[in-house]
């Protein structure tokens, strides 16, 4: 009996110590992701945008756009000898990159939409390790642009743009390392739209910012 | 001794509609088929079936000239043609969305890549799929009065620029198919 107790005993102070570290283990995981996650580690910068997919149902105009990584390994696998500066150039941009995927809906009146509607985009977007960088707001208009980045050490692990009209609601949401300089050069290919994004900041650095959310 | 013929004539018959070959066979161009199915029964229309080869010299029922068949980005294709039939969807199932149908009825495999849906335009939904060093598309676009339903292989190449663009190669791969066809 007091041997069986032993034994029981023994399993019981092994069973804690797993469970400690296994606790401590994930504590520290996810402190370090909320920090800052480790070059290298798997990215989390995936939005779950089901949420905002109901909005189809609703919208007259919809665009749903996936290319995830093992499509996106494809179109640098073809761009590695590429010669033509252009091709160049998306290949440099897209060699970190793990997805992109964008949606967008039109709707045919205002109010169709709301911020009931993004609850579920937001709490993630507040959630550790996503920071926005960018918050344009066009009263006059209604239009707003905010761009969230998901930071990975130095560099950018990841990027949610939320873009809304009184009719129109786009999120893209670029998952792995990013070059923030070259993230307009992506707009009009993968299906992201054109966001203006750049124009805006370098308008908003110089004094200049109207705060316009669209390019000429 | 006739029953023995019979009985090995079964097993012959049964090995060979068993064997991954005729699996493969009877697999080819299901998805195809099963979305055009899918197309006719949303909007209860009929469509105008051309599949038929393009680069294997095979007889065919349509032949395709030499300048075609120069341009065409790709080989062998599967193309339904919806001509002068209403697709304004009234007639469709109560919240059916033929996206999320066509999505149901290509799991497991396929990747919806890119759907595009603006009213009183069209649509235009690609699925892909890898297939050994190519990769099989299917692109389904919806007008007012016309729809195509496209199924093609890429090579790596091609495939990589429909990547980047999807809507406007979806489109264009239409395009070149319809326009073959029309020849």
């Amino acid at each position: 009996m007091k041997s069986k107790f032993n034994l029981t005993g023994l399993k019981m102070f092994c069973l804690a110590i797993a469970f400690i570290a296994t606790t401590a283990g994930a504590h520290d995981g996810g402190t370090a992701r909320a920090q800052a996650p480790a070059a290298g580690a798997q990215y989390d910068s995936r939005l779950q945008i089901e949420s905002i997919e109901r909005l189809a149902a609703k919208a007259n105009e919809v665009v749903d756009v996936n290319v995830d990584e093992s499509l996106m390994g494809i179109v640098a696998k073809t761009l590695i000898n590429a010669k033509d500066p252009d091709a160049a150039a998306v290949r440099n941009i897209i060699k970190g990159l793990k997805g992109v995927y964008v949606r967008s809906y039109g709707f045919t009146n205002e109010g169709e939409y709301g911020e009931a509607d993004m609850t579920v985009l937001r709490t993630q977007l507040r959630s550790p390790g996503w920071l926005r960088i960018v918050n344009v707001m066009k009263k006059k208009e209604g239009q707003t642009v905010e761009v969230y980045m998901m930071t990975g050490g130095e560099r950018v692990g990841g990027l949610a743009i939320v873009a809304t009209e009184p009719k129109r609601l786009t999120l893209v949401n670029i998952v792995g390392m990013i070059d923030l300089e070259k993230l307009s050069q992506l707009e009009g290919q993968f299906g992201i739209p054109e966001l203006g994004i750049e124009r805006e900041d370098r308008d908003e650095r110089d004094g200049k910012g109207d705060k316009a959310t669209k390019k000429p | 001794m006739r029953q023995t013929f019979i009985s090995l004539l079964l097993l012959i018959i049964s090995a060979s509609l068993t064997s991954p070959a005729a699996a493969s066979t009877v697999a080819k161009g299901a998805e195809y088929h099963a979305v055009v199915k899918l197309i006719e029964s949303h909007y209860r229309v009929k469509h105008r079936g051309i599949p038929f080869v393009a680069n294997l010299g095979v007889k065919t029922a349509k032949v395709v000239s030499k300048d075609a068949r120069r341009v065409l980005r790709f080989g062998d294709f599967k193309l339904a043609l919806f001509e002068d039939q209403d697709f304004s969807g009234r007639d469709a199932p109560a919240g059916g969305d033929i996206h999320a149908r066509m999505r149901q009825t290509l799991e497991p495999g396929w990747h919806a890549l890119v759907g595009v849906r603006i009213e009183d335009e069209g649509q235009t939904y690609t699925f892909t799929k890898a297939d050994g060093d190519k990769f099989k598309v299917l692109i389904v676009v919806i007008g007012q009065r016309d729809a195509t339903v496209l199924q093609i292989n890429l090579n790596t190449e091609e495939f990589a620029k429909l990547l980047m663009n999807p809507e406007r190669e979806s489109r264009e791969l239409t395009n070149e198919a319809t326009s073959v066809e029309q020849e």
